[in-house]
């Protein structure tokens, strides 16, 4: 399971493994501030990302983001 | 800065042809203050009622809470950024009443949920209000307002009135004197023995906005982009900050009386050396809540110079966290750190409760469990600010009206019982 | 019970409370018993039915002296451990109807120690007594007693020896307690108004309840105290000790391209009516939807479908695209694509705000069985 999650701090306390840190507490996988192909495209990288994430090694001391990680 | 509140204790309030005080009880043209709220053409109609201690009414819809304060001098400003100009708040002297508070209800309110007070039964054994002489008032909204603009003349229908109520004290030999006077400067010539104290105050939380905008509770203005900043404490209790929209464990009464801000007040010079507040709010964004996190602590240690700091959340779940950070940040830079905790759930042990686990934040003090139910047996008389099918939230999907003679609440949205601010007598245990 | 039961025991309640009060009677108390603490006999006497006696009965003597002058053991339930444990739940419903024929105020069992069928009855009896007679319960057990897990929430049970060698003081703190309880010692202290003493003054263990209560200093007193003696290296007493995790067996890494995805969240989604039946804050429950009806196709997808139910953030920006949420349109993308072998067509939702943990637990062991079932090998779960 990968987490997305704009409080990832409250995941990796708990030990979840593969925790993506979300946009926003409103708005976890996008960005209601960017226009709408914008925004696609960030959606697309969170769930890209997320994917990419159950592929991998699971971690759960690292928070990782949709460019690298914290 | 120097703040100088001037207090009258009020024994009684009565209706009258005009606005004064004597002998202790505060005589009030209601008419006249109708008057002054419907200046605002925001504002179609209002009610205003007087009600005492013993009276059987439940209070609902309530935005906010507020003591009567009013500025003596000309050039300071009341309530700024509502009723006066924005000017710093915090210099000067102020009136001030005491056993009044002006409740401002919004019966109106399109929110999920407001707040409400019961002056008898039940809740009236546990709430501050039930003890007090309350002047309250249900503004009407005019054609073509807009909801939230309408909720901004609301709330500053109260503090005009709070405004208006103190001033009756402006010729009275006050009760009491109490002097605030502080400056960064001064912390610097008290007995360096003392270890530096100073607070941040987490004030806001962007996360429950209503339809996505946030109250206006700084000055009169929305912060929910505000970087951590520093902040005068007498700012705080002169009402540079305000209470929010939605009454949450916290109401404007409770910040001009803020709990931490008076107790370093106290011990300033005695036990320690208060040496600021540096303010801040609850990020939904984690890049920003990091920042957030990184530059208050930065505040806290170059810039007040802290050697431990007292920290304090605002009403929901993702503060814990949000605070937790900064305290963690000031930890790393050697400043010795207290905070807050809400715990959010009646069952279970405490520590279950708890939002973040860090082996540095070893000093933590309960708040209470503002969410904990109270089941509360009233048949009320009178129901202001709205009526008997007025809703009164259940987080659970079944419906509770005002006039329900059992409904359950959770404690934070009965208005006089809990405070974000440090200032009530409460703890939560494991039982 | 039957309704002239009922009747006859309201009408005996009210006259008694009247009595009581004019003349200052005793409280009553009834105590339960085993076959053996019974004086009955031993290990032989366990399939014994309940046995009625009025006054107390072997230990029940010496805790009617320790509850002292005012309050009364009126009676005692004996019955044997195996003819209990055989039936638990009509045992405790027949030693229910035993007791409330006398009326008590408070309720005592045991002290069982550490004898588990003793102690399981003990619980069940107590669980009976004060759900349906809402007086207090009281028990006592050692700590390793299997009743104490699974009654502790139920009724009060303190904690004593592993045998009886020590019983005058286990009474004693069981009477303590009883009498703090009768003359509601503690009744102002908790905000609800049902004030009790604490689990570590009185001796029992907790009960697995968080209550507010009123102290001697405010918050901000407490915090500026406690940071001081933190300053000077001083010993302090946090109000609360952060929890330790445990750790989780992690899984090992999928190829998303062969596997079945799943998408969860706990962000409070559901139809517009919440035909969930989620709660805003301290949700219970979960569900699941299918995706095909549930997220339609976007030219057809409308605001008005859905609603959040979660108290914990604003929804505006989540209904006015689901997707912000619930990647949904992204991850059907993505399976037409090939990136995603499957997509699971079912959505598990829930509203995920001031939860109890234990609640939790359960929800997500019952979710990752409903995926287990359906050969889930993945999950993105979004989380507000």
């Amino acid at each position: 399971m990968v987490q997305i999650t704009p409080v990832p701090t409250v995941a990796r306390m708990v030990g979840v493994g593969r925790i993506l840190r979300g946009k926003s507490v409103t708005s976890p996988c996008g960005d209601p501030t960017l226009p709408v192909e914008a925004e696609n495209m960030l959606i697309h990288k969170y769930v890209k990302r997320a994917l990419e994430l159950l592929a991998s090694p699971a971690d759960s001391e690292i928070i990782y983001t949709i460019e690298g990680r914290e | 800065m120097k703040l100088q509140i001037e207090t009258t204790n009020i024994k009684d309030v009565r209706k009258d042809e005009k606005t004064y005080i004597n002998n202790g009880t505060l005589f009030v043209n209601v008419d006249n203050l109708k008057q002054l709220v419907l200046s605002d053409d925001r504002i179609s109609s209002v009610d205003i009622e007087i009600f005492k201690p013993g009276d059987q009414v439940r209070i609902v819809n309530i935005m906010d809470t507020v003591q009567p304060r009013a500025c003596v001098e000309k050039e300071e400003s009341d309530f700024p950024g509502f009723v006066g100009p924005i000017k710093r708040a915090g210099n000067g002297v102020r009136k001030s009443l005491n056993n009044v508070y002006v409740i401002t209800t919004n019966p109106e309110t399109q929110r999920h949920y407001s707040a409400f007070t019961d002056m008898g039964g039940t809740a009236s054994k546990f709430t501050k209000f039930a003890k007090s002489f309350n002047v309250c008032i249900a503004p009407h909204q005019a054609e073509n307002v807009g909801e939230t603009d309408f909720e901004f003349a609301v709330k500053r229908a109260g503090f005009v009135v709070a405004v208006a109520l103190a001033e009756a004290a402006k010729d009275i030999e006050p009760d009491a004197i109490k002097v605030y006077d502080w400056s960064f400067e001064e912390t610097f010539k008290i007995d360096p023995s003392l270890p530096r104290v100073a607070y941040y105050y987490q004030l806001y939380s962007p996360q429950h906005d209503n339809k996505g905008i946030s109250d206006p509770c700084f000055y009169g203005t929305q912060i929910n982009y505000l970087l951590p900043t520093i902040v005068h404490p007498n700012e705080i209790l002169d009402g540079g900050i305000v209470g929010h929209t939605t009454y949450r464990a916290l109401g404007t009464d409770a910040i001009q009386n803020h709990g931490v801000i008076e107790e370093l007040y106290s011990r300033h010079g005695k036990d320690l050396c208060f040496c600021g507040v540096v303010c801040g709010v609850a990020n939904l964004d984690p890049i920003q809540r990091n920042r957030k996190a990184m530059m208050a602590s930065s505040l806290l240690k170059d810039f007040l110079c802290a050697d431990g700091a007292v920290l304090t959340k605002i009403h929901g779940g993702m503060p814990h966290v949000d605070l937790a950070l900064v305290a963690e940040e000031c930890e790393k830079l050697g400043i010795k750190t207290t905070l807050t905790v809400q715990p959010l759930v009646s069952t279970g042990t405490l520590s279950a409760t708890a939002l973040f686990s860090s082996d540095i934040l070893d000093a933590i003090v309960i708040v209470g469990a503002t969410q904990e139910k109270l089941t509360i047996n009233f048949k009320p008389q009178i129901i202001f600010g709205g009526t008997a099918d007025s809703k009164i939230f259940n987080p659970d999907p079944f419906p509770q009206r005002a006039g329900d003679s059992i409904i359950v609440s959770e404690e934070f949205l009965i208005a006089g019982i809990h405070d974000h601010t440090g200032g009530a007598f409460i703890s939560a245990k494991e039982y | 019970m039957t309704t002239p039961a009922v009747l006859s025991y309201l009408l005996r309640s009210i006259n008694y409370r009247f009595a009581r009060e004019a003349k200052q009677l005793n409280y009553r108390v009834v105590h339960y018993l085993n076959q053996f603490f019974g004086q009955v006999g031993g290990e032989d006497k366990a399939d014994i039915p309940f046995v009625i006696k009025e006054g107390p009965i072997g230990p029940g003597v010496l805790l009617s002296q320790l509850l002292g002058d005012g309050i009364e053991v009126v009676g005692t339930i004996i019955c044997g451990d195996n003819y209990f444990s055989n039936n638990p739940e009509e045992s405790s419903l027949e030693a229910l109807g035993h007791i409330e024929k006398f009326s008590p105020d408070l309720f005592i069992a045991g002290p069982a120690f550490e004898a588990g069928r003793y102690g399981v009855s003990c619980g069940a009896v107590c669980k009976r007594v004060s759900e349906r007679l809402n007086i207090p319960a009281i028990t006592g057990m050692y700590h390793e007693n299997p009743g104490v897990d699974i009654y502790r929430s139920d009724a009060f049970i303190v904690e004593t020896g592993n045998s009886a060698g020590k019983m005058k003081d286990d009474l004693a703190k069981i009477a303590r307690l009883s009498k703090s309880l009768l003359y509601k010692e503690w009744a102002d202290k908790f905000l609800t108004g049902d004030g009790v003493g604490s689990p570590e003054e009185y001796g029992y263990f907790s009960r697995g309840i968080v209550k507010n209560e009123y102290v001697s200093k405010t918050v901000a007193t407490r915090m500026v105290d406690m940071l001081l003696h933190k300053l000077k290296g001083e010993e302090f007493n946090t109000e609360l000790t952060l929890p330790k995790f445990e750790s989780i067996e992690l899984p090992a890494p999928i190829n998303p391209k062969n596997s079945t995805i799943a998408v969860v969240s706990d962000g409070g989604l559901c139809r517009k009516g919440n035909d969930a039946g989620f709660s805003g804050r301290g949700n219970k429950v979960w569900t699941y939807y299918h995706i095909d009806e549930f997220f339609k196709d976007l030219g057809s997808r409308s605001n008005d479908d859905y609603q959040v139910v979660h108290t914990g953030y604003f929804s505006v920006n989540v209904i006015d695209n689901i997707n912000r949420l619930v990647p949904i349109d992204v991850m059907r993308e993505y399976e037409s694509e090939g990136y995603i072998g499957n997509l699971l067509p079912i959505f598990i939702s829930t509203s995920g705000n001031a939860t109890v943990a234990k609640e939790c637990q359960r929800m997500g062991q019952e979710m990752a069985e409903m995926l287990r079932i359906n050969n889930v090998d993945g999950v993105i779960l979004t989380s507000t």
